[in-house]
């Protein structure tokens, strides 16, 4: 399967362990409700696992 | 992220970090929400859900906190920024709201801004991102394929477009006629974005140059022995030892019909080291489409039902599993 874009050009940084972290939001739910208690924005990042 | 503790808290202090698998869970729903149409996409999003700023792709730590400073230091949703412009007109203005548009997979709107800001006398090299503007909207059937030509020139012809834009805008291009009887704006593409390439100082832009030289040889010059050749030269170094690479230029080769054999190896390799069910059946659906187009229909469908036990919710492999199914099925009846 082609991927959507060719991970051997671009620097691998984010997903994965994301949410593994204690305190880290894990849904868009969890994560409203700390940005309305923080007034920070979310950084939603979209992408595949792989 | 797969990332330092360092980086991870730098974001922390601009935003909440929420990654999300487009083809899990959450994920699934929020791609569609947000139309993504490339992986990976950020978002800078309010309490609410609303788009305040964007971008696509991964860079290099540093520019990435870049971005995302500025992006955190003026959040604005589109209708602010819009109503923003009207009161202060200005090309940096346009070229965000074109951004931003673009995000949001309204293409000729993001088209007619980055107009707005050429007009306006924008000193930023806005030619890879009308090109992609105009083949995102191609692809939803804005535009002809013919449309896509000179923006497609401009990049390549435009002395501030890196290798990478230049490849991107090829590989674009190639995505766009993928199919079609008549490439020539593919070709022409690929032709243009060689020259300009040739002789590159840097690792990377050769690299490039190689790239576009392997699928210009192959396909605009059917020479399917030298456009291998070129493909193995476009790889980074250590591309043996790594999956994605592996994987890459498997498929490649599977679609281009070429050095089949190499390329089932390499496939074989990249599901042996891959780092993750995800990735295993994404390569595992490589060499599957290998082994069909060798004419072993029955492994390939073994292979497909094996990635999708490692990757159970994936609509790509379900519709790959129908379509084996039934090739296995003919070649059995006929």
């Amino acid at each position: 399967m082609k991927t959507l874009l060719a991970a051997s050009l671009l620097v691998a940084l984010t997903l994965a362990a994301g949410s593994a972290l204690a305190g880290t939001p894990g849904t868009l739910a969890e994560a409203s409700a700390q940005a309305a208690a923080s007034r920070q924005p979310i950084l939603l990042e979209i992408g595949t696992s792989w | 992220m797969k990332a330092s503790e360092s980086f991870r808290q730098d974001i922390a202090a601009q935003a909440i970090l929420l990654p999300m698998d487009a083809e899990q869970g959450e994920g699934i729903g929020l791609a569609r929400r947000y139309r993504v149409y490339a992986y990976p996409t950020f978002l800078l999003v309010d309490a609410e859900g609303i788009v305040l700023d964007g971008w696509l792709g991964y860079e290099a730590a540093e520019p990435f906190l870049i971005t995302l400073r500025e992006a955190a230091a003026a959040p604005q949703p589109l209708p602010e920024r819009r109503r923003a412009f009207r009161k202060a007109p200005s090309a940096a203005a346009a070229a965000k709201i074109a951004e931003l548009e673009q995000l949001g997979g309204a293409f000729g709107e993001a088209l007619a801004w980055y107009r707005r800001a050429q007009e306006l006398g924008s000193e930023a090299n806005l030619a890879p991102a009308i090109f992609e503007a105009v083949a995102r909207g191609q692809r939803e059937g804005l535009f002809g394929d013919l449309a896509l030509l000179e923006p497609a020139r401009q990049v390549i012809a435009e002395p501030r477009s890196s290798g990478r834009q230049i490849m991107e805008t090829v590989a674009l291009l190639g995505q766009a006629t993928q199919g079609k009887a008549d490439r020539s704006v593919y070709l022409d593409a690929l032709e243009r974005g060689a020259a300009r390439l040739a002789g590159a100082a840097s690792a990377e832009d050769q690299r490039y140059h190689a790239a576009l030289m392997a699928d210009h040889t192959l396909l605009g010059e059917g020479r399917s022995d030298e456009a291998f050749a070129w493909k193995q030269k476009s790889m980074a170094e250590g591309w043996r030892d790594q999956p994605a690479a592996l994987n890459e230029i498997a498929w490649w080769c599977f679609e281009g019909g070429v050095a089949l054999e190499d390329a089932e190896d390499f496939a074989r390799r990249g599901v042996a080291l891959a780092a993750s069910d995800g990735e295993k059946a994404n390569i595992m659906d490589t060499l599957a489409e290998l082994r069909n187009a060798r004419g072993d229909c029955d492994e390939a469908l073994e292979l497909i039902r094996e990635a999708l036990r490692l990757n159970p919710n994936s609509d790509y492999l379900k519709q790959q599993l129908a379509r084996f199914e039934k090739l296995a099925n003919e070649q059995k009846q006929g």
